[in-house]
């Protein structure tokens, strides 16, 4: 599967070459059921937004999206066409109609999103293609939607570097939700230069948007939890630099425990173009799925990037895991 | 040639003898790429006389007037010929070795193997005798894509066929050979060794393949790597078999605790236009002319500290803008930045190093140009977008700042307006425009379009910027009269105030307006006050946007760009629409 994107975070499948500015990067907020797992304990606790039945969406196919064309931030859709039952709906089929909140377009272009068990939203700001609505120093803010009133806040502004650079766009690039204690992490690259990896992944709590923990001097895109039988959890997160995935664990206290950051795999060397940076990952019962582009750390239009999908299964006794598929 | 490679291979070479010297220096490339050379902008490429590439244009030429335009695997083993002969009539297997949407011209294919099946390439409902089950892959140049066929030759029938886009099969003999002769005779190769290698000389010691995997990821050609270890370090020469030629070069470190990196075309242009020109200040003295370049993160290649024949011209200028839109569609369009390949504001970026050409006029050598180009990676496909700047340097003081689009965009109904930045040198400048009545200073900060009304001095120019001793420069718009294709600027020009302490864009400047202001709202009016400040005697920045309308209708095509098939595989035609103003010195009274 080539995938067109603008945007390096949420993309859908579609065909090379067609034009530029049609983007799908969509957050499906339907079906979120807990899934069993054979190894590991994953659900999504995820629940859709009550402004999307509010604003009379059919939320079997309805999706909260970053890159609908000529749409600047945040747009809700709905899919012309029903999905036949007990399965996904197709996000690259036509849109039967849209809705934007007028504050979902305040943080210029966003990339990616995530649901808490409310239905809250919780996005981070990416440039595409130009910084005119994405201003270098708003690039580490994270912005929640409300899932009652559908507004759009800024929630949480992360430190920034104290010396700005020209040679980084980018603020944050990672984020996800943990449903394990309702807090999120997130990763951003603010200040990262060439030659000096100055990315953070950060653990935030959003009861009281405290930082509980960061770890420094990686630059990180595609953020997943896995949490294991006896429920311990662990944060993967894709290096952009190398296309290694590593993994980091978590302790109950929320703390990254130190000396536990491992390698997983490594999409590096395989695919298509043989550099990608793993943009997205997530867990799929004993499946790992990881989307991967080429990121540069500048503002190509992401028509250019095709994306990539690599399926690894993991491997319970060996504790590894092992690619079974590129699409 | 040799100026230009002169240009693309510093960086590289002084790295070189850097290392020899204990690497004094700590910014120094591993990494160089050698541009295509062209005498001009998308002139044809050089022609290559070496023995072993005509043998093979020869080839090329022979299989592209074949009804079927494949270039067979031969071999003694009738059985590896019985297979292709069965490949090559299945109609799926050569669905792609002709151009259909255009009068089903031939594209280049060639069988690179065929190898008894594997396993997986059987499937369980297939029926055939143990053994007689090959597998015939193919590569189509055109397209970039392998064709793997399974045959039963025995039942002389075709079992599967697969097309696999953006891959390539092992390569035979014969193009292994090619590709090392490239890179053995490559003048380049030679200068990083330190000597002429043999053939039999690229042999990695541990897998002891003569070649390295590696991709064209922007060209999308068929490449490998001819690799030479040396002690510890190991010389990887890009090989572009598609074109025949050397891509560049780089060296890694070997060995169990050495990273494993793949040197490909794309980190080896990225790498090296990083290096040498955007961490890096070039300078440049030629025909009397002396100016310091370089790549900005977002506002192209730019020019600073320019004299002729010593004195002070012009403190710099640059691109900082494209702005991109289209009339069908309100509102619909793009505003881009061009720079750096990576660890840029850019969104249209450079993959190739400036180039420094002769300019002809009449015969004569006029001057030089120094000419830097920007891609998309899927470029020229639909939406995505390439430019050029060129700095034109006359022998006699004159020069001119332009820029050009080359395609292809969004669509046919496209205006381009980018946005140059202008500073000429001096402290008390003056600037004027031409009425019917003779010169007349601007005193305050404004802005004015060109238009078929505008007034020209006899000379043709439309402004005039000078210092307070009278010297300066005429500056004259294109109205279609610098004979390199361009129609006429319709420029929006603005003079305002230089405000070094408020950084109105002497560093780098993020995106200064939309994609689709149609009118003089193109950012630099920003710098204008309310109140517009007094810019008489003063230091001043001159913004320049001209206008350039697309158009792909044939025989009038104008920034637009498409492809064409040579030799059975695809090449870009363009059609860049250049836009600049030609400075000319005051002739001194």
């Amino acid at each position: 599967m080539h995938c067109i994107t603008h945007h390096p975070f949420f993309f859908l499948s579609g065909k090379r070459q067609v034009p530029v500015y049609f983007v799908c990067s969509l957050l499906i907020v339907i079906h979120l059921c807990p899934i069993k797992g054979i190894t590991q304990r994953q659900y999504s606790c995820a629940k859709v937004p009550l402004f999307v039945k509010q604003k009379g969406f059919d939320t079997l196919r309805s999706a909260l999206s970053t890159a609908e064309k000529r749409y600047m931030g945040l747009v809700l859709i709905e899919l012309a066409q029903k999905p036949a039952a007990g399965e996904q709906p197709d996000l690259n089929n036509e849109r039967a109609r849209y809705y934007q909140h007028p504050s979902w377009k305040s943080a210029g272009y966003l990339a990616s999103i995530t649901l808490d068990r409310s239905g809250n939203a919780y996005a981070i700001p990416a440039p595409h293609i130009s910084l005119l609505y994405n201003q270098p120093k708003q690039q580490n803010k994270i912005y929640r939607v409300d899932s009652k009133t559908g507004i759009m806040m800024p929630w949480m502004q992360l430190p920034t570097p104290k010396v700005e650079t020209l040679q980084n766009p980018y603020g944050l690039l990672g984020l996800t939700y943990d449903c394990a204690d309702g807090s999120i992490f997130a990763a951003t690259v603010a200040g990262s230069t060439r030659t000096n990896e100055q990315g953070v992944l950060l653990h935030i709590s959003t009861r009281d948007k405290k930082i509980l923990d960061t770890l420094k001097g990686i630059d990180a895109m595609g953020l997943a939890v896995f949490q294991g039988l006896k429920g311990e959890r662990r944060l993967y997160f894709g290096k952009i630099r190398t296309g290694e995935i590593y993994s980091v664990g978590i302790g109950a206290n929320g703390k990254f425990i130190r000396g536990s950051v491992q390698l997983e795999c490594s999409v590096s060397g395989i695919g298509p173009r043989g550099d990608d940076a793993p943009r997205k990952i997530r867990f799929d019962r004993d499946l790992m799925i990881v989307n991967g582009i080429a990121f540069n750390y500048n503002l190509q239009a992401s028509s250019e990037k095709p994306e990539t999908t690599y399926v690894y299964l993991r491997d319970p006794s060996a504790k590894t895991w092992q690619l079974i598929n590129i699409q | 040639m040799k100026l230009v490679l002169a240009f693309s291979i510093c960086c590289f070479l002084m790295s070189t003898q850097q290392s020899l010297l204990a690497q004094q220096k700590a910014k120094q490339s591993n990494a160089v790429y050698l541009d295509e050379y062209k005498k001009g902008l998308w002139a044809p490429a050089a022609q290559d006389t070496a023995y072993f590439v005509v043998e093979r244009k020869q080839q090329i030429e022979k299989v592209l007037k074949q009804s079927l335009p494949v270039q067979l695997l031969i071999d003694s083993n009738e059985q590896v010929m019985l297979a292709q002969q069965i490949a090559l009539r299945d109609s799926n297997f050569i669905r792609y070795t002709v151009d259909k949407r255009n009068g089903r011209k031939p594209l280049l294919s060639q069988i690179f193997g065929v190898y008894p099946a594997r396993p997986g390439d059987l499937r369980k409902d297939m029926v055939y005798l143990p053994g007689s089950v090959a597998r015939v892959e193919m590569y189509n140049f055109a397209y970039n894509l392998s064709s793997v066929a399974i045959v039963d030759v025995f039942a002389l029938k075709v079992l599967s066929v697969n097309h696999y886009p953006q891959s390539q099969p092992d390569l035979p003999a014969a193009l292994v050979k090619l590709a090392v002769q490239i890179a053995v005779n490559a003048p380049e190769v030679e200068k990083a060794l330190g000597f002429k290698p043999s053939a039999d000389q690229p042999v990695m010691s541990s897998t002891k393949t003569a070649l390295n995997r590696t991709r064209c990821e922007r060209s999308q050609h068929l490449c490998v790597a001819p690799t030479f270890v040396q002690g510890k370090r190991a010389l990887w020469a890009i090989v572009d078999v598609t074109d025949q030629r050397l891509v560049g070069l780089r060296w890694t470190n070997v060995g169990e605790d050495a990273p494993s990196i793949v040197v490909t075309e794309k980190k080896l242009q990225n790498e090296n236009i990083a290096d040498c020109y955007c961490e890096q200040v070039n300078k440049l003295n030629r025909d009397g002319w002396k100016m310091d370049y370089v790549l900005t993160s977002s506002d192209g290649l730019m020019i600073s500290g320019v004299q002729f024949n010593g004195r002070d011209v012009m403190h710099s200028a640059k691109l900082v803008d494209w702005h991109v839109s289209y009339s069908n569609t309100d509102g619909f369009g793009y505003s881009d930045a061009v720079g750096c390949p990576i660890f840029s504001q850019s969104a249209v970026v450079a993959t190739e190093p400036p180039q420094i050409f002769e300019l002809v006029e009449a015969d004569t050598t006029a001057g030089f140009v120094l000419e830097q180009k920007y891609y998309s990676e899927l470029w020229p496909g639909p939406c995505n977008y390439s430019y050029a700047q060129r700095f034109l340097f006359y022998k006699d003081g004159r020069f001119r700042v332009t820029c050009a689009s080359i395609g292809r965009g969004c669509g046919n109904d496209g205006t381009y307006r980018p946005v140059m930045r202008i500073v000429m040198a001096g402290e008390q400048q003056r600037f004027s425009e031409w009425q019917q009545n003779g010169w007349v200073p601007w005193k305050k900060e404004r802005w004015q379009l060109q238009q078929p009304t505008t007034n020209y001095a006899p000379d043709g120019s439309q402004y005039k910027i000078e210092r307070k001793d009278q010297t300066g420069y005429l500056i004259e718009p294109g109205k279609g009269q610098f004979g390199d294709g361009g129609r006429g600027d319709k420029a929006f020009v603005y003079v305002t105030k230089n405000h070094p302490e408020k950084d109105e864009g002497e560093t780098d400047l993020i995106t200064i307006g939309p994609c689709c202001n149609t009118d003089f709202r193109q950012g630099p009016e920003k710098f204008i006050d309310k109140v517009p400040e007094n810019i008489y005697d003063i230091k001043l920045v001159i913004w320049y946007v001209p206008q350039m309308k697309n158009d792909d209708a044939p025989g009038k095509q104008y920034c637009w760009a498409e492809t064409y098939l040579e030799n059975g595989v695809y090449k870009v035609k363009a059609y860049p629409c250049f836009a600049g103003p030609l400075f000319k010195p005051i002739q001194p009274k």
